[in-house]
């Protein structure tokens, strides 16, 4: 059992998409479902996570360290916090979404999926296609009926610009 | 560490259909219901996952939505529910101040009660109480259950058998008719709110795993059940607010 050793702090390495190393302690990635039981199950000091960009796991591991010094006192700057957090371009969002659900992070995946989520309300179809670069895959048919069905859908803010 | 290879190469760039089925409902679900159905002329792709959907919220913003449109809430609600694919396993129907009548709610509830619900809120306005159908009361699948301003006459020996939060605001319970006895067996409920609901104590709740008791009423409620089940011992969290327990004995 890795936990079975007491006293002295045990130090985890994540090995992002792009090999670079990142050492911390063992307490902060608990809160990852998925690498919780990796450390419970397995006597492991080095995990590989090929599929995490650098960049998004420095994102997430400085959200592990902020929510671990999270106290009823600095609930505030916590907020502030979350919300700088997910304050980036789509891209990283989505990236940082997707890694998030794969380490099964709870409380932030919530988080990420409603900065997702206040990204798409209030647009028209056509800035929500622009803005997430969906193609219609419809026939001209399919999509001429769709927009007499329903032509609120057309509707709304066509700004992108936020993005 | 096997788990740890799956995972595929890094790619360059990440677009929203890049992400799990699971998390694209998610989004969905924190979206406003009228903005949520347009990303179905999206793509095929997001055509079905709308009408997959699994929780639908249908809040204040969506009925004050449809108060500018020319069809009815109650009509659009159908519509959504007709077209939907899949179990509904979240509904709720969400505004202080607007109405349902009560056939648009019971064709609600014994839709969603046939597609698996687990979490039904029910908190409109209305001038009379919402009977609540009896379909509902043989619903297996339902684990949270919030009311406001119902009614509902227990059928004989009513049971949810996997109902694990119950809050109800508002409401009155009634026992069976001609019945002296009336039971609501909750064997799995943890969970239990009770806000300003007159005539709850004519019912014994049976609820031996309850954890969490909430009571805000300004009259005495007696539950002889409380002398049924050694409830006290499972308790961890008791509210009363301008109530009092009496245990018959």
């Amino acid at each position: 059992m890795a936990s079975s050793t007491t006293g002295e702090k045990k130090i985890l390495t994540l090995k992002g998409g792009d090999n670079e190393e990142f050492i911390l302690e063992e307490s902060l990635v608990l809160q990852s479902e998925l690498l919780k039981n990796m450390v419970k199950e397995e006597r492991v000091s080095s995990i590989p996570l090929p599929s995490i960009k650098s960049k998004t796991l420095v994102k997430i591991i400085e959200y592990l360290k902020k929510h671990a010094e999270l106290t009823p006192s600095n609930k505030e700057e916590f907020k502030n916090f979350e919300k700088e957090f997910v304050n980036v371009v789509l891209e990283e969002l989505l990236d940082i979404t997707v890694a998030v659900n794969y380490l099964k992070i709870n409380g932030l995946l919530e988080f990420c999926c409603q900065a997702v989520a206040d990204r798409i309300k209030d647009k028209s179809v056509e800035a929500v296609r622009k803005i997430f670069r969906i193609e219609s895959d419809f026939t001209p048919e399919e999509e001429s009926e769709f927009r007499k069905e329903t032509p609120e859908a057309f509707e709304g803010d066509l700004d992108d610009t936020t993005n | 560490m096997s788990q740890c290879n799956v995972a595929s190469n890094v790619k360059k760039y990440t677009v929203i259909s890049d992400l799990p089925t699971n998390i694209l409902h998610k989004i969905l679900e924190l979206i406003p219901i009228q903005d949520a159905a347009k990303t179905s002329i999206l793509s095929k792709r997001w055509r079905k996952l709308w009408s997959t959907q699994p929780h639908l919220v249908f809040d204040r913003h969506f009925f004050q939505y449809v108060s500018t449109k020319d069809a009815s809430a109650a009509s659009i609600i159908h519509k959504i529910l007709v077209q939907h694919i899949g179990p509904v396993l979240g509904f709720h129907l969400i505004s202080k101040t607007d109405t349902l009548s009560q056939s648009d709610v019971n064709q609600c509830i014994i839709f969603v009660s046939n597609h698996g619900i687990q979490k039904l809120t029910l908190d409109m306005a209305n001038d009379e109480k919402y009977a609540l159908p009896y379909g509902l009361f043989t619903c297996a699948t339902l684990t949270h259950l919030k009311l406001s301003w119902c009614f509902f006459e227990l059928p004989e020996d009513s049971q949810f058998p996997n109902l694990v939060s119950l809050q109800l605001e508002h409401s009155e319970l009634d026992g069976h008719a001609g019945s002296d006895e009336n039971y609501l067996i909750l064997p799995m409920l943890e969970t239990l709110e009770l806000r300003f609901c007159v005539d709850v104590d004519c019912v014994d709740i049976v609820s031996p795993n309850l954890v969490n008791l909430s009571i805000i009423s300004s009259y005495t409620v007696t539950f002889e059940c409380f002398n049924v089940n050694p409830i006290f011992r499972r308790i961890k969290h008791l509210c009363l607010d301008g109530s009092s327990l009496k245990v018959r004995k």
